[in-house]
């Protein structure tokens, strides 16, 4: 089985700052990756890195084995790549279903100027029908009709994840998904990502400070710390690790 | 050698030459760096709050013939200031957190409203010849020569002075001073400030009294420059102080004022060289004829297209910038359905009546004034589409709808092809130009967009226009652009009211453009990427691709706009219908009734057209009393309150994005439903989940619930 | 409704500059040919003398005949013994024929729409307001009279276009159709094109030739047949300066302000040997408005010894241009002004203009009266309490030209009777304010490579900056200069009416 993710010795500088030394990770299909670390570790840039929003000084990004180091955000995004956002980044003033439908017919490529003006941009009923197939399965069917200024923050990163979902992702990046949800959206959360996973067979490399939250929805992990790969292995082994440990203590306590 | 002698002291000739209009272009680049970094504004109303002080300074010291120093402290310390403030009270403040887009286009209606009102409460209109007089006595009539090579005169040398001074007095009081760190701090994080003591309300107050009194000592320091005092003079003087503003990468005080003075030498140093080497080297010719005029718009285009440091430097300095979503397309349109569709229906019923009457009784001038209406609405669609749709600003529409405009002159005139055709080509032109122009403009984003598409409208204005193949010819020269009205077949289109019919054919089939790409792939794509640029990424959206496309059917539809304009008015009437700042007011117009749907394309137009006879003119008044008789004596009102009204309009795009018109029904709307709750008793069917925008820490209590101004994601910021 | 701002400006005033500078060439009428013709059609002011037994009169024709050869006074101009019969008796003139039908006309009065700039007027001059007192002024004097036909001239309507609603406005007096005629001073002439096409004669101020250019049914009150011919006029004025170099520039914002640059430095050169001097230096390619001062170009003049030079500027650029002479110690170049006919403005630059040439496009203030109805202008323009200004007399002017045109349709008179009888006119003087103009052939603009045969003279008038006032070039009494060819001689003094 051949990586979803793979990097070679990623760098990234910032004004003579080493933000990611050389960091090299993989990720296989369907399983689910944690990214975790201190404030500062450089989680957030390597992120980046991999999705094209920053450029890399030095290494190499591979989605299922192709070189895609060069490309822009949106290229990489058709190649597979889904995200949701620490801070939520939905589309103002839509609803729910269209911020679905926008992505599936991005994903179709099938849309243009001319379609639109001959009257064929709008909704079609095979793309209402899939978006609400995502919908059902996120739960989200009964607000599909709202606009997004009226959901909770849960509901909203649940949106973000269909948005991703209707790329047909190989790799979603979850950044920090649990920050400003209380515990109870917490474990919903949890709960329908491991579904939807489970259903749609995707990666997830998952960016968290939620230690519990890694260590129930991830099988490994990588630890970073001031820009370099600290430890990397199952999580439960990793948390474990005494380097780690030190990493974190001072900063977040280990709820764990 | 002597040959070298001459160059050398031809050069040195040249550099003092350029340093006068080089001080100029540096104090108001001063002046406007200054306004960025107290206030994060990128004020284009900066050349207004100018001309106002020069003005009063003007009527206090010639006119009422006052003594030199209470005419300046009037004018710059008491005017300006109070200006300032009066501007920071009643619009800045409530627009801190808006996007600096929205904040663009709120400066570009003051710039057009606060002359207009200066002059119509102090009664003041410049007049030719009038020169205004300098702060020093006998400022223009002195001269001295430090070099022996060139003289300077008082005033200029004044202004010199006072430029020096004022970037080194600045830059002291940014480094060294707690007042200056705060300025800076309120316009990087205005809660930030809260949260450390500082009172932001009470140091942004000031930075505007600051900067609005050095707009006002800018504007009687470089007033006796001009032979008449008018406010687009001034306009157009920021237009090219921006482009040295633009090389300190509108925060440094010593780089703006070097690129102010860079600008006065190279200007200086063509207009010395080039017409005597394009004596002899022919080849020069063309570029004597229009680097020469050209040459800001040129630098400030080229610096904001080839030098990326500005890009950075946007992100940098514009902290806001990137959080603020520009005004997003209408996708709440959908909702309420039943109302609105009611409306609309009654709506169209009316409009169908009052065309119908139009149609029937109306004579030659009403429906000029009608055709018109509806031609501008066409041109105002392309607004909706750029601005509505895409969320960008663009300040050169009149250039696009030029070209239509030009396209069909030079076609049906010169090569007679069918006008109706000629039209069509003018706008394809007109698209491909809106979509080579996009592609190094659009990497820029937010304000830089309009900032580069208000250079490339300039630099048409002052290149492209006398050009011959593009609107000039042996004809234009005998007659004008005139321009023939259509034959098609058995329709004889000079007929007005055929005429009429076609155009409104055109608006439909335009608007039902619209419409479709607004709820197709197009629209949709569009919508996310000013919803959220970084999250339409993140689904495979090339915003760049949506935005060459948008900018291309806005162009398209501009150039059409354009092309019917200059048939409708049988001449392309460059000056008063396309020029840049002509246009501008057509933005203005559109954005402060309504940039995002076809009914504020509709009813800019209808503003623009019929505003002027209807309103100020009386006549509403005199169909409601009846008589044209007994119209009141206030009626004709000066035309100059439409600048105010319209300008003044924007300040609500910042706080309502949809406009005047949309806004009021929305309110209108919720009262409705508010009533209906009450008479119900329950509280409705709205779901009781907590909001994901919650209520915002910010100073402004006044800021609706329903503008989704705010990012969804700010609460976690 | 449109916008005030921008570049509006910018186009009206090189439109304006090109006119006025052009004014300068261009038609001489028939002055030269057919003396019959001009005798007809010109009409000159009721003076009291009674009708003479000399059945030919002084106009433009003789006058300029009897003044052949060198300047002299022209007698029979100046002689009061020269009578002003109208070619219309004035029994005719008072016969009142009832009228139905006509828009404007009643038993008792004609009545005219003045439509012009006075709202958003860039330059800040006083343009629609000073129009209507010349035009009040001339019908004030003809109504003293007994009106014509039985009438009394009115402005029956008066519109302001606040700059750029003139074709809004236009189209407003056409639509409601209550004046017989138009008369029109705006800085944007948007209008004129409906104003033709509705028939209505239309009487304008005359700075933009492309807009009434091939319109028979406006009559501007300069003709300006031509954009770009040779002309005497400022090869006259260097001659009388003794100047040696001559620079010519002018903006390059417009095709029309380039080609009064060219024009004007070719008719230099073409009289070069004649008049001893050269062009040393042109530039056709200034930014309009001189935001940038004109430092390097003054500069680039003086080194090419330039002590004359003719400009294709406005009046604030003249200004800017006049400061900067000074600054660099060229106070005693002499400068050849277009448009510059403002004694307020020359008088506020103090001497910057002192020994400056200025061409007017009608008989100038400063000359005498003579036959012309300067005289009545005054007076009338006195009673009314008013100041007489270019645009006043450009007002005057316009108002003569519709008078004449009623007169020669005759009592019973509709629009196009009027507008056809005044494109007979061959050599209207408008009572002898303008050089004579040949209505024929005054509509159909031509260029200096199209010149037609009979066109080749010309007739202007200038003025020159002494001690800070106007006075005539040529003698006060034949202010206007004339050349019948395009050949160089001295110029024919004389007077029309």
């Amino acid at each position: 089985m051949t990586n979803v993710l793979d990097t070679q010795g990623v760098s990234k500088k910032f004004s003579g700052i080493m933000a990611v030394h050389d960091l090299s990770i993989s990720v296989d299909a369907g399983e689910s990756v944690g990214l975790i670390g201190p404030n500062g570790a450089g989680k957030t840039t390597f992120f980046n890195c991999v999705l094209g929003v920053l450029r890399v000084n030095a290494g190499v990004v591979r989605l299922a084995g192709d070189d895609v180091t060069e490309m822009p955000v949106h290229a990489r995004a058709r190649r597979g790549i889904g995200r949701t956002f620490q801070r939520i980044e939905l589309f103002a003033e839509s609803t729910v279903r269209e911020h679905l439908l926008i992505a599936e017919r991005t994903r179709r490529r099938d849309g243009g100027l001319w379609k639109d003006l001959i009257g064929r941009g709008r909704p079609r009923a095979d793309e209402i029908a899939k978006c609400d197939e995502v919908l059902e399965l996120l739960g989200l069917r009964d607000v599909a009709d709202e606009p997004i200024e009226h959901l909770s923050l849960g509901q909203g990163r649940l949106v973000e994840v269909g948005r991703a979902l209707m790329t047909d992702p190989k790799l979603l990046l979850l950044d920090e998904p649990t920050s400003g949800l209380d515990r109870q959206e917490t474990a919903d959360l949890a709960i329908t990502l491991r579904a939807v996973q489970e259903h749609r067979q995707f990666a997830i490399l998952l960016v968290e400070h939620d230690v519990e939250f890694v260590s129930s929805f991830t099988q490994r992990s990588y630890v970073l710390d001031f820009g370099q790969l600290i430890a990397s292995g199952p999580t439960q082994d990793v948390l474990r690790d005494p380097q780690v440990r030190a990493a974190y203590l001072g900063v977040e306590e280990i709820s764990s | 050698m002597t040959l070298a002698a001459t160059l050398g002291s031809d050069l040195l000739r040249a550099l003092l030459q350029g340093t006068p209009p080089g001080t100029v272009y540096a104090l108001i680049a001063l002046g406007f760096v200054l306004t960025y970094k107290t206030s994060g504004v990128f004020n284009l109303a900066f050349g207004a709050q100018a001309s106002i002080s020069a003005a009063m300074y003007y009527k206090a010291h010639t006119d009422w013939r006052w003594p030199i120093l209470p005419a300046l402290i009037v004018s710059v310390f008491v005017l300006a200031p109070g200006v300032g403030l009066l501007l920071e009270r009643l619009v800045f403040r409530h627009l801190r957190t808006a996007s600096s887009v929205a904040k663009i286009v709120v400066t570009l209606g003051l710039s057009i409203a606060v002359p207009s009102i200066f002059e119509l409460v102090f009664q003041f209109q410049g007049v030719a010849g009038r020169t205004p007089e300098g702060i020093v006595p006998n400022g223009a009539g002195v001269y001295y020569d430090p070099f022996g090579v060139y003289p300077f005169s008082r005033n200029e040398l004044m202004t010199m002075a006072v430029a020096v001074t004022a970037m080194l007095g600045l830059a002291a009081l940014f480094k060294f001073s707690a007042l200056g760190l705060q300025m800076r701090a309120v316009v990087e994080s205005p809660r930030m400030t809260e949260l450390n003591g500082i009172r932001a309300d009470r140091v942004s107050a000031l930075s505007w009294a600051l900067s609005s009194s050095f707009a006002g000592m800018a504007g009687v320091l470089i007033a006796p420059r001009f032979n008449t005092l008018a406010a687009p003079d001034f306009f157009n003087l920021v237009v090219v102080a921006i482009a040295a503003a633009v090389l300190g990468k509108l925060v440094s005080l010593p780089r703006a004022l070097v690129g102010g003075f860079c600008l006065g030498w190279i200007i200086a140093l063509l207009g010395t060289f080039l017409p005597r080497w394009s004596r002899t080297q022919t080849w020069l010719r063309p570029f004597q004829e229009n680097l020469t005029p050209s040459v800001p718009f040129l630098v400030l285009f080229g610096v904001l297209v080839f030098w990326p440091a500005i890009r950075r430097a946007r992100e940098a300095s514009d902290p806001l910038s990137g959080v603020d979503p520009p005004p997003s397309s209408v996708g709440s349109g959908a909702r309420g359905a039943s109302r609105p569709r009611f409306s609309r229906v009654i709506g169209l019923a009316l409009l169908v009546g009052i065309g119908v009457i139009v149609f029937i009784r109306a004579d030659t001038s009403w429906i000029f004034l009608v055709t018109q209406a509806v031609v501008m609405s066409t041109i105002y669609l392309s607004v909706t589409v750029i601005t509505g749709l895409a969320g960008q600003i663009s300040l050169c529409q009149g250039t696009f709808a030029a070209i239509g405009g030009f396209t069909v002159f030079q076609l049906a005139d010169r090569h007679g092809v069918s006008v109706l055709l000629a039209a069509v080509i003018g706008a394809v032109i007109a698209a491909a130009v809106g979509a080579v122009l996009s592609l190094p403009v659009l990497r820029l984003g937010g304000v830089w967009t309009a900032v580069a598409t208000l250079a490339f409208a300039y630099l048409f204005d002052s290149v492209l226009v006398k050009i011959s193949w593009i609107c000039g010819g042996g004809t234009s020269l005998l007659q004008g652009t005139r321009v023939p009205r259509p034959v098609v077949g058995p329709w004889d289109f000079a007929d007005d009211r055929s005429f009429l019919v076609l155009t409104v054919i055109v608006f439909i089939v335009v608007a039902f453009a619209v419409t479709q790409i607004r709820s197709g792939t197009v629209g949709r794509t569009l919508s996310a990427i000013s919803g959220s640029e970084v999250a339409a990424e993140s689904i495979g959206i090339s915003p760049a691709r949506a935005r060459v496309t948008a900018f291309a059917v806005s162009a398209f539809i501009a150039g059409l706009g354009g092309a019917l304009l200059s048939i409708h008015q049988r001449n392309v009437n460059y000056g008063s219908n396309f020029s840049p700042f002509a246009a501008l007011f057509w933005l203005v117009l559109v954005v402060s009734l309504g940039a995002r749907t076809v009914q504020g394309a509709a009813q800019a137009g209808a503003a623009f057209s019929l505003f002027d006879t209807l309103i100020l003119r009386g006549t509403f008044m005199g169909w409601i009393l009846r008589s044209s008789k007994r119209i009141p004596e206030i009626f004709p009102i000066n035309p100059k309150w439409r600048f105010v009204f319209f300008g003044l309009g924007t300040i609500q795009f910042a706080r309502h994005p949809e406009g005047l018109v949309e806004h009021g029904k929305r309110q209108m709307r919720r009262r409705v439903d508010a009533l209906r709750k009450r008479r119900t008793g329950s509280g409705g069917s709205i779901d009781d989940a907590s909001p994901v925008s919650t209520p915002q820490p910010s100073s402004e209590p006044s800021n609706e619930t329903d503008t989704a101004v705010v990012p969804v994601g700010e609460t976690t910021r | 409704m449109r916008v005030r701002f921008g570049k509006i400006a910018p186009v009206a005033l090189t439109l304006c500059l090109a006119a006025a500078a052009c004014s300068n060439s261009g038609d001489s009428g028939s002055s030269t040919t057919e003396p019959s013709a001009a005798t007809g059609a010109t009409v000159t002011t009721a003076s009291t003398t009674s009708p003479s037994t000399e059945a030919t009169q002084v106009d433009a024709t003789t006058a300029s005949v009897d003044a052949e050869s060198t300047p002299t006074t022209d007698g029979g101009a100046a002689s009061p013994s020269t009578d002003a019969a109208t070619t219309v008796p004035d029994s005719n003139r008072n016969e009142n024929v009832p009228i139905t039908g006509v828009p404007g006309v009643t038993d008792t009065e004609i009545g005219y729409a003045v439509i012009g700039t006075r709202a958003g007027n860039p330059l800040g001059t006083c343009i629609l307001d000073c129009y209507l007192d010349g035009i009040k002024a001339y019908f004030a004097f003809r109504n003293s009279e007994g009106g014509i036909f039985g009438r009394e001239l009115k402005v029956n309507q008066e519109l302001d276009d606040e700059l750029a609603n003139n074709q809004v406005r236009s189209l407003d007096v056409i639509s409601n159709n209550q004046s017989f005629g138009v008369f029109d001073a705006t800085l944007l002439s948007s209008g004129w094109g409906d104003l033709d096409s509705a028939g209505i004669p239309t009487y304008t101020w005359g700075i933009q030739p492309a807009d009434s250019a091939n319109r028979p049914h406006i009559f501007p009150s300069a003709v300006l047949p031509c954009v770009d011919c040779t002309q005497h006029q400022v090869s006259y004025a260097v001659k009388l300066a003794g100047a040696k170099h001559v620079g010519v520039i002018g903006y390059g914002i417009t095709e029309n302000s380039k080609r009064c640059v060219t024009a004007t430095a070719d008719g230099v050169e073409k009289y070069s040997s004649d008049i001893g001097a050269d062009v040393a230096y042109t530039n056709d390619n200034i930014t309009f408005g001189l935001p940038n001062g004109i430092g390097p170009e003054v500069s680039a003049m003086r080194d090419a010894g330039v002590d004359f030079i003719a400009t294709c500027i406005d009046l604030n650029g003249m200004k800017t241009l006049g400061d900067e002479l000074q600054r660099q110690g060229m106070d005693n170049v002499t400068l050849y002004h277009p448009n510059t006919y403002d004694q307020q403005f020359v008088t506020d630059a103090g001497a910057l203009f002192e020994g400056d040439f200025v061409g007017v496009g009608f008989l100038p203030f400063e000359a005498e009266t003579g036959n012309s109805t300067l005289g009545e202008f005054l007076t009338w323009m006195d009673k009314a309490g008013k100041t007489p200004t270019e645009l006043s007399m450009v007002g005057w002017i316009n108002a003569s030209v519709a008078f004449e045109g009623l007169l020669a349709a005759g009592p019973q008179f509709d629009r196009a009777t009027v507008t056809d009888a005044t494109n007979a006119l061959t050599a209207d003087t408008a009572g002898g304010l303008t050089r004579p103009i040949n209505w024929s052939t005054g509509h159909t603009p031509y260029t200096n490579d199209t010149r037609p045969a009979d066109q080749q003279g010309e007739c202007t008038t200038m003025v020159r900056v002494k001690d800070g006032k106007f006075v005539t070039v040529a003698p006060a009494a034949t202010p206007w200069m004339c050349w019948d060819s395009t050949e160089w001689s001295e110029p024919t003094f004389t007077a029309f009416k």
